[in-house]
């Protein structure tokens, strides 16, 4: 019988619900009833009025803001049945761990993740609202899924079916103003199921080749603000979607635009972004969920009347929990557990193997939200099955260091070439906040292409982020970065630095003459050139999230919500050991540092050594000379410099290999494997 | 390197000269003249009323600022962050916060504030706000025909003493004599202090922010300088919170980094005997 009992999971550990999208988790209508049911009276209202409205939520730290996201996306999806039937509506989750100057462009994204997110039927969002739409405007095709089956299996061999599409998608376009050629392109060969990955990404606003872009039939010229861009698709996509079936914004973790406390850019631009979706879309639902201490910040950054938009139609506390609301919650996490069910004895109390009195102590002793609740009740679990067990709360240290590994190892495996340029822009202030906290971000540049400026007493740094894919808006922006710095002389290297800044896993192919001999200009003129490897970017990312996550409360040990002073301190502390990348991608940014890149002799091999191993990921020495026309030793000697960029292994015979985060454990000093 | 100054101004110098404006008129409770912008601009910020007038005329043009008719005597235009509906909708809300009006009252009181938002369109935003819920449609009192409005529930009090005034009247005799006889007033003491603390908190909280009627939060330290000017004492002020809390009429919502604070900040919120420091209170 013990050993049964120590095999059953305790019900109560798994207490943080991290994704509004995930909904395997046990729920207790009564708690936040009344915040979930102004939700549910703000989409109805939008859906009767056809005007835009928003709603401001706030609580302490494990109050359950995500949790209720998450019933509202059950909600809509048809999973919690007990409200009735849900009306059609289109669900959007966008977490703010972005900067404030991608800001629109981190909210395209997110809306067009979540557009071709599978529902519960399979099909994307996108698809489920976009076929109704097609009937409404062009009754003839008949049943639209049918039609739509018909259409993608005659789409590979008739030009008639792509028509057919192409004008009940016109017929959509006319009535819906969505004034976007490419739009329309896009979502024809989405629901044809041409070119779906180049054509997700699109939606998605990613960088995509020229050679992608023309093959989707789609403007080529990416120039032009991105931001704007980005936000004329939003209302495109909100028109698209039509007046009647409501969009539900939720914006969590506001928190983390702020880079540090007195940064209060992130959160005047997201005030602005709320209330320009509030008044210039009709269907939009806007929930922002913030910590309630932040609430007096949030209003102190934004303007009144975007303040005032942030909250049109309302704003709930999520209270503590009241004693039945706490009991019922333990009751159904209990109930949820199929092991104890069958362990459970004839006359047992409700709670058992706790007792009523548990929960009364957690309540006298404030342990009164969900998370703090439910780590409580934890610990009696494990202290009624295993008293000898070990207490399940780490100590911070080792908690922080178990974190920091289960997020490196996720960034490395998940952050893709498409996420870069949003891990640099939030990521970098961080950094450079943590190295030295004089380090400001400023908004003002003399050169147009700069993405970020900061300054400090030490200097000055520049970085303008060159991850386009498409080799024609690299030389452009390489281009006119050229012809602002002909005016301007850099005077001190050692107080002020420009850094180009282009992922490693971006090579530049040997064809884009123009955009290398630009950056070779560039180069003389005193810019530097770096390369960031897939382990900084990874290591940015876990360094970035955990600071979002400390700073709206959702990183709890025990329960216990933690210090973002506390994780700072930490981090700053593992620079030199656990977060090594970050400390060489430190060594190149700061000013006082030189870089070597005016002359680097192995710049344009190494991007032809990487665009190789792009393409065929392992090749032998002895090929890649002969590919590249360069003698052998000097591409193993130009392997060797660089070993942040790719792996040797030791032949014979010789071969190189495409680095990646997972890939350099393998490859790790001395980089050769016999 | 040079510091990128210029004589010229750059675009980037004009629109945070822009955003220095919108600032000061969304800051500002109500519409504003050009001579009135100008004076709340400091330093570097307070520009000529020529360029003042033609940055203004630019950002109405971006849909960004609002004019307003001149009111009173003045002949000059005002203007606000907020448009004219706004401008309609906060009055209203104002006027209904205080107390409950009847629609014609509402109307004429915020007449000359609305000059040129005309009286229907007033009527429609009234209803509006009441499907939007931020207004209570009351029903009139004791043999009355006309509804009230208000942004705070029905108060039964007002009911109670319209009803005793009228039956007063009638009967010709006191609101004593009339309680005593309903067998409603007696010689026992009034209502406990800490009761009457506790009623004219959660009034407050009301009156410092509409929403707190619905659910919405109310920093601490706010509620508290508001309370202190009438006399309360930081210990009575925590220990009716604290009470108030306990009998769950309101939740408080605890700061969850208390160690980031000065002293000084610490001092302004509630705290209890576990070290917890609260910083916003909510009804119920």
């Amino acid at each position: 019988m013990t050993s049964l009992l120590h095999s059953i999971t305790n019900p109560f550990r798994s207490a943080i619900v991290a994704d509004p999208w995930h909904w395997d988790i046990v729920d207790v209508p009564e708690i936040h009833q009344s915040a979930f049911e102004l939700c549910r009276r703000a989409l109805e209202h939008v859906r009767t009025q056809r005007q835009s409205t928003s709603i401001l939520l706030y609580g302490e730290a494990g109050s359950g803001k995500t949790h209720l996201l998450a019933r509202l996306q059950a909600y809509l999806a048809g999973l919690v049945k007990i409200y009735g039937q849900a009306p059609p509506a289109v669900f959007v989750s966008v977490r703010l761990q972005t900067s404030p100057q991608m800001i629109w462009r981190h909210l395209r994204n997110r809306f067009g993740e979540d557009l071709l997110r599978p529902t519960t039927d399979g099909r994307p969002q996108l698809e489920r609202i976009l076929l109704p739409r097609l009937k409404e405007c062009s009754p003839t095709i008949g049943e639209p899924q049918t039609w739509l089956e018909r259409l993608q299996r005659d789409a590979r061999t008739s030009a008639a079916a792509v028509a057919e599409m192409e004008d009940a998608l016109d017929a959509l376009d006319q009535q819906a103003q969505l004034n976007d050629r490419d739009l329309v392109i896009v979502l024809a060969h989405l629901l044809l199921g041409r070119f779906r990955r180049d054509a997700r990404a699109w939606l998605r606003g990613e960088s995509l080749p020229e050679a992608a872009l023309a093959q989707l039939g789609v403007n080529t010229d990416q120039d032009g603000d991105p931001e704007e861009r980005a936000r004329r698709l939003i209302l495109s996509l909100s028109r698209l979607i039509g007046p009647e079936l409501p969009v539900v914004f939720c914006f969590d973790q506001v928190e983390a635009l702020q880079s540090h406390p007195q940064d209060l850019a992130g959160l005047l631009k997201f005030g602005q972004m709320v209330s320009f979706l509030r008044d210039e879309t009709s269907n939009a639902v806007l929930v922002s969920c913030i910590l309630a201490q932040f609430l007096t910040t949030l209003s102190q950054a934004v303007i009144s009347s975007d303040r005032d938009r942030l909250s049109t139609f309302g704003e709930r506390a999520l209270a503590s929990l009241t004693p039945p609301e706490a009991k019922r919650l333990i009751e159904a996490r209990l109930a949820a557990s199929p092991d104890l069910r069958s362990e459970r004895p004839a006359a047992a109390d409700r709670f058992w193997p706790l007792r009523e009195s548990d929960v009364d102590e957690a309540l006298q002793r404030k342990k009164d939200t969900p998370r703090a609740l439910l780590s409580f009740c934890a610990d009696k679990f494990d202290a009624y099955w295993q008293p000898e067990a070990p207490a399940q709360v780490s100590p911070t240290q080792d908690f922080l260091a178990q974190e920091l590994e289960e997020r490196l190892a996720r960034s490395a495996a998940t952050s893709s070439t498409e996420q870069t340029d949003q891990i640099i822009t939030h990521g970098v202030p961080l950094l450079l906040r943590l190295f030295d906290t004089r380090w400001e971000q400023k908004a003002l540049s003399r050169f147009r292409d700069a993405d970020l400026v900061f300054e400090s007493p030490r200097g000055r740094v520049s970085l303008s982020l060159c991850n386009q894919r498409n080799m024609t808006s690299l030389a452009g922006r390489l281009r006119r970065l050229r012809e602002q710095a002909a005016e301007q002389v850099l005077e001190d290297v050692t107080r002020e630095k420009f850094v180009l800044l282009r992922d490693a896993r971006l090579p530049i192919s040997s064809n884009a003459r123009r955009t290398r001999e630009h950056r070779d200009q560039l180069a003389g003129a005193g810019f530097h050139w770096l390369t960031v490897s897939a382990e900084m970017i990874a290591a940015l990312d876990a360094l970035r999230g955990l600071l979002s996550d400390a700073k709206a409360g959702d990183l709890a040990n025990g329960g216990e919500a933690l210090l973002p002073a506390t994780v700072q301190d930490w981090l700053r502390d593992s620079l030199d050991a656990k977060l090594r990348p970050l400390r060489d991608l430190l060594d190149v940014l700061l000013p006082e540092v030189p870089a070597t890149t005016a002359d680097d002799p192995d710049f344009n091999l190494c991007e032809d050594i990487s665009e190789l191993l792009h393409n065929h990921f392992v090749v032998s020495v002895a090929d890649a000379a002969c590919k590249l026309d360069r003698a052998e030793n000097i591409i193993e000697a130009c392997a060797r410099r660089n070993p942040e960029r790719f792996g040797v292994l030791n032949g014979p015979p010789l071969v190189l290999f495409q680095l990646t985060p997972s890939a350099a454990d393998v490859a790790d000093a001395p980089q050769e494997v016999s | 390197m040079d510091n990128g100054s210029a004589t010229m101004i750059s675009p980037d110098t004009a629109e945070l000269e822009n955003e220095v404006i919108r600032k000061a008129l969304s800051q500002a409770t109500q519409p504003l003249t050009c001579k009135q912008l100008r004076d709340r601009l400091t330093g570097p910020y307070k520009l000529s009323e020529d360029i003042l007038t033609a940055r203004l005329t630019a950002e109405i043009a971006a849909g960004r600022v609002y004019a307003f008719a001149a009111t009173g005597r003045g002949q000059a235009l005002r203007y606000w962050t907020r448009s004219a509906e706004e401008l309609a909708r906060e009055t209203l809300l104002r006027y209904l916060a205080q107390r409950p009006h009847t629609r014609a009252e509402l109307l004429r009181k915020a007449k000359s504030t609305l000059a040129g938002f005309s009286e229907e369109r007033q009527k429609q935003l009234l209803a509006q706000l009441v499907r939007e819920e931020h207004v209570q449609e009351l029903p009139p009192l004791l043999g009355g025909r006309t509804k009230f409005y208000s942004a705070k529930p029905a108060n039964p009090r007002d009911y109670l003493e319209d009803a005793l005034k009228k039956l007063g009247k009638k009967l010709a005799c006191s609101r004593e004599d009339i309680l005593r006889a309903a067998g409603l007033l007696n010689d026992a003491p009034a209502a406990v202090p800490q009761n009457s603390a506790n009623e004219s908190l959660l009034t407050r909280m009301v009156q410092i922010k509409l929403a707190a009627a619905q659910g919405g939060l109310v920093p601490l330290n706010e509620l508290w300088h508001s309370l202190r000017t009438e006399g309360w004492d930081k210990t009575s002020f925590d220990r009716a919170v604290l009470h108030l809390a306990e009998s769950y009429r309101v939740a408080l919502q605890r700061h969850n980094f208390p160690n980031s604070l000065s002293e000084a900040e610490r001092a302004e919120l509630v705290a209890d005997q576990l070290g917890n420091y609260y910083v916003g209170i909510s009804l119920r």
